[in-house]
């Protein structure tokens, strides 16, 4: 009995000790990191802050010019992050909010203005936003598949559900993941913003799909292992399949009357405190080194032209993007919306 | 919850009618488990009973149990396609797989209540003739007190379920739970989110409140029952629990060990992030120890017993969100929060039969004017130390795979489990695999310390 109790206070003193030790140890670096160079802190996801994904080349890159430390902080996400904005901890910018979150994000969080630098951006991404949310990537939403079932191309939505097997498609919940709402935000344009004809969309739906997830990646997880043929994913899903595992079995379907679009935004709170650093970090996200890195390790789109050489382009299907003026109505009257989709799947 | 109540900016949008819904299904489905869980573990401890190496199948069995749920849910995804059950979607769905995943625990608390106290009963009525099944109903009828604790403990797992009704769920498998996770992430609707959260947590207790005085003193001696009023092939259910818990794991290995290769040879410290699971696992573990040891203490007054017993878990992002807001450093905030989380669970299940069984002997010895320091030293300290290291355990185990709660209060990659998420958000599913076969397998380690020390303990308390 005397020996586990021994043993248990050598494990507590032992953890504790290495507890004070990486406290302290973490609290001297960023005191003497403080004397030399600013820390900047960037909330965003964790897929961009991994050692696979964008963010490492990107700090790295921007620390030879800033003189700064860089700290990535996964924010949650939609409104887990914008609840941690509200708390007005000192956060220098944010990356990641997408079309969806910005007007709640508008709403409840002040931000500095920003101003989009001198680069030959896409139209498509400074029209209808606000001046204080700069995009840095995107992509068109769309159904992915291996190609030993494949939908390569369709009219429209209904045409494309049409064409899928039942019980064929993972995707994921609109009330839990923004992707899931982008499904429904189709529907509702392709049915002219009529809640009746999106809720029949939201039937054939309903027909098609195998599982519902909470996020993309259980959705995407079953799609990958075969546990579904079709998942609602990004049109440059493929692109990570290409470049990581060299599989060029993957594809997307290409949907003619157009395909909603999922736009990231970067923006520097009011509560920053490195407010100059956050702003150029901001701008630094539309250069071109930046925009290379996006393409090649967030396997999204660039917003500026000319970042992509032809072959790379070819890689990923031309899409058209769906008009966003039926964005707002979409965010005002989502609760709804969501109702009644939620109802005609029922 | 406190710093909840001080952010509250929002009206709350609850409909009655959305929220009598969920919660019906809540408790339909917390009681379909329940009663699932307790037939196929009391199926597995059947053959727990007529097996000799009953430890090998015990910490076999209970693995899928704590395991990363996201990954036995796509285990059992797998599985549910081969068997063509593509649309048995809901709460019927949701209550198989906390069966089959809980069922190893199950069959091991409910042999752990044969083996305390009644085996010299079952060895006699054994001897004399008795049939099995009379044998086994008298058992359990005896040990009802006990069995209904355990029932509570999967009742309590299974009502504050998350990710197999989110997942597996479908159209009528939603529950408070995640009606009070989508108010939050969907409509920034904090105070709908809280609101529920509390409303749940209120019908727990409620539900529990009239089963704490019957939860009263019983007394433990330790024996094994006779192997013959098992029945031998009993114990390949738990093996059945383990194979559809983890056969999906075992996809994409390859790939997975492919990507690890890669990302050594960036220079990545994947090291410091596996210590920092140990870490976080070791340090729970001990706030458990710390508070159940708190608790015997004070044993027995039954204020803190029966607040633990009611406890319902609190949503896992709401909490996150208020541990974030403190200034604290990361390993306290996780720590705690993580303890607040898994406590309550470990507590029923491995905490709360050893305190009960000590009532009596607490009580006269304080009747007899011993002071509570030495009623504590000299009685309750050495008989609920091996209950208190296998609540450790399991709390270590629960922790090192946890990462909900973890990314809302730290954001950065601190540990394993942390990393692996950002590898699932990232296509690299089968990298996150392999990351959390070193999560389970860390994990193991320490669950199995700290129940081989539990078990060294117990066989000095038997001597």
């Amino acid at each position: 009995m005397k020996k586990t109790l021994f043993i248990l206070i050598i494990l507590a003193v032992m953890a504790s000790s290495y507890g004070v030790y990486s406290y302290f140890n973490k609290f001297n670096r960023a005191r003497n990191a403080n004397m030399v160079k600013p820390v900047l802190v960037i909330y965003t996801n964790s897929s961009f802050m991994n050692p696979f994904g964008p963010g490492p080349l990107i700090a790295q890159e921007f620390k030879k010019i800033c003189l700064c430390d860089i700290q990535y902080v996964d924010g949650g996400g939609g409104q887990v992050l914008i609840q941690k904005l509200k708390m007005n901890k000192a956060i220098d910018v944010v990356l990641g909010l997408d079309q969806i979150d910005l007007k709640e994000a508008a709403k409840y969080i002040k931000w500095n203005d920003l101003k989009p630098t001198n680069r030959n951006w896409n139209d498509v991404f400074l029209k209808n936003t606000y001046k204080t949310f700069l995009p840095y990537d995107w992509s068109p939403v769309s159904l992915v598949y291996k190609d030993t079932r494949k939908i390569e191309s369709a009219k429209n939505l209904r045409s494309l559900l049409g064409a899928l097997p039942d019980n064929s498609l993972s995707l994921q919940d609109p009330r839990q993941s923004n992707l899931g709402l982008q499904l429904v935000y189709w529907a509702f344009v392709e049915s002219g913003q009529d809640l009746d004809k999106m809720a029949e969309l939201a039937k054939l739906v309903a027909i098609k799909t195998k599982k519902v997830s909470s996020d993309w990646s259980a959705a995407y997880g079953l799609f990958k292992r075969g546990q579904s043929s079709f998942v609602l994913s990004y049109l440059t899903s493929p692109l990570y399949h290409i470049k990581a595992e060299n599989d060029f079995s993957y594809g997307s379907t290409v949907v003619q009357a157009g395909h909603p679009v999922q736009i990231e935004y970067a923006a520097v709170p009011k509560a920053c405190r490195s407010c100059g650093l956050g702003k150029r970090f901001v701008e630094f996200m539309s250069s071109d080194f930046v925009q290379k890195t996006l393409y090649e390790k967030n396997y999204m789109l660039p917003v500026v032209n000319g970042i992509l050489s032809d072959q790379e382009e070819s890689k990923t299907p031309k899409v058209k993007a769906l008009d966003t003026k039926a964005l707002d109505n979409f965010v005002d009257q989502r609760k709804e919306i969501l109702e009644r989709w939620t109802q005609a799947q029922n | 919850m406190l710093w909840l109540l001080f952010h509250l900016d929002k009206y709350a949008t609850l409909s009655f009618s959305e929220l009598t819904k969920y919660t019906m299904q809540s408790l339909v489905q917390a009681s379909l488990s329940t009663v699932i869980i307790a037939l196929m573990g009391a199926v597995f401890c059947m053959g727990l009973i007529a097996v000799r190496n009953k430890k090998f199948w015990m910490s076999l069995s209970v693995l899928p149990a704590f395991a990363p749920t996201v990954f036995i849910v796509i285990s059992f995804q797998m599985w549910i396609d081969r068997f063509s059950f593509e649309n048995t979607e809901g709460l019927l769905l949701v209550s198989l797989v906390h069966g089959v995943m809980n069922l190893g625990l199950a069959g091991t608390l409910f042999y752990t209540v044969v083996e305390s106290g009644l085996a010299s009963q079952a060895n006699l009525a054994y001897l004399e003739g008795s049939s099995r099944l009379k044998i086994i109903v008298h058992l359990f009828r005896a040990k009802k007190k006990e069995i209904l604790l355990i029932l509570v403990s999967f009742f309590a797992l299974c009502f504050t379920s998350f990710a197999i009704p989110m997942i597996l769920g479908g159209k009528n498998g939603g529950t408070l739970e995640i009606l009070a996770y989508t108010r939050l992430s969907q409509f920034g609707d904090l105070t709908g989110a809280f609101l529920i959260s509390l409303f749940q947590w209120l019908i727990f207790f409620i539900l529990i409140k009239p089963l704490s005085g019957v939860l009263t003193f019983t007394q433990n001696s330790y024996e094994k029952p006779p192997t013959a009023i098992g029945i031998d092939w009993c114990k390949w259910v738990g093996l059945f629990a383990l194979v559809i818990s983890f056969g999906g794991m075992l996809f994409g290995l390859n790939t997975g060990w492919a990507q690890l290769e890669l990302l050594m040879s960036t220079g990545f410290g994947l090291f410091p992030l596996w210590l920092n699971s140990i870490l976080i696992s070791v340090a729970s573990a001990l706030a458990s120890f710390i508070i159940f040891m708190t608790m015997a203490y004070l044993w027995t007054d039954l204020v803190l017993h029966r607040f633990v017993i009611g406890f319902g878990s609190v949503s896992s992002v709401l909490l996150g969100l208020g541990f974030y807001s403190m200034n604290l450093p990361a390993l306290f905030k996780l720590s705690l929060g993580l303890c607040i989380l898994f406590f309550p669970l470990a507590y029923r299940t491995f905490g709360a039969p050893s305190l009960l069984s000590l009532g009596q002997q607490s009580e006269v010895a304080k009747l007899c004017g011993a002071k509570r320091s030495k009623v504590f030293l000299d009685i309750v300290y050495p008989q609920v130390l091996p209950s208190a290291l296998k609540l450790s355990g399991v709390v270590a185990f629960w922790v090192i795979g946890e990462y909900a709660f973890s990314s809302v209060v730290t954001g950065e990659l601190w540990n394993l489990a942390l990393l692996a998420k950002s590898f699932m958000t990232g296509y690299r599913l089968e990298l996150a695999t392999i990351l959390n076969w070193i999560i389970l397998l860390s994990g193991g380690l320490i669950f199995g310390i700290f129940f081989w020390s539990a078990d060294v303990c117990s066989r000095k308390l038997k001597l």
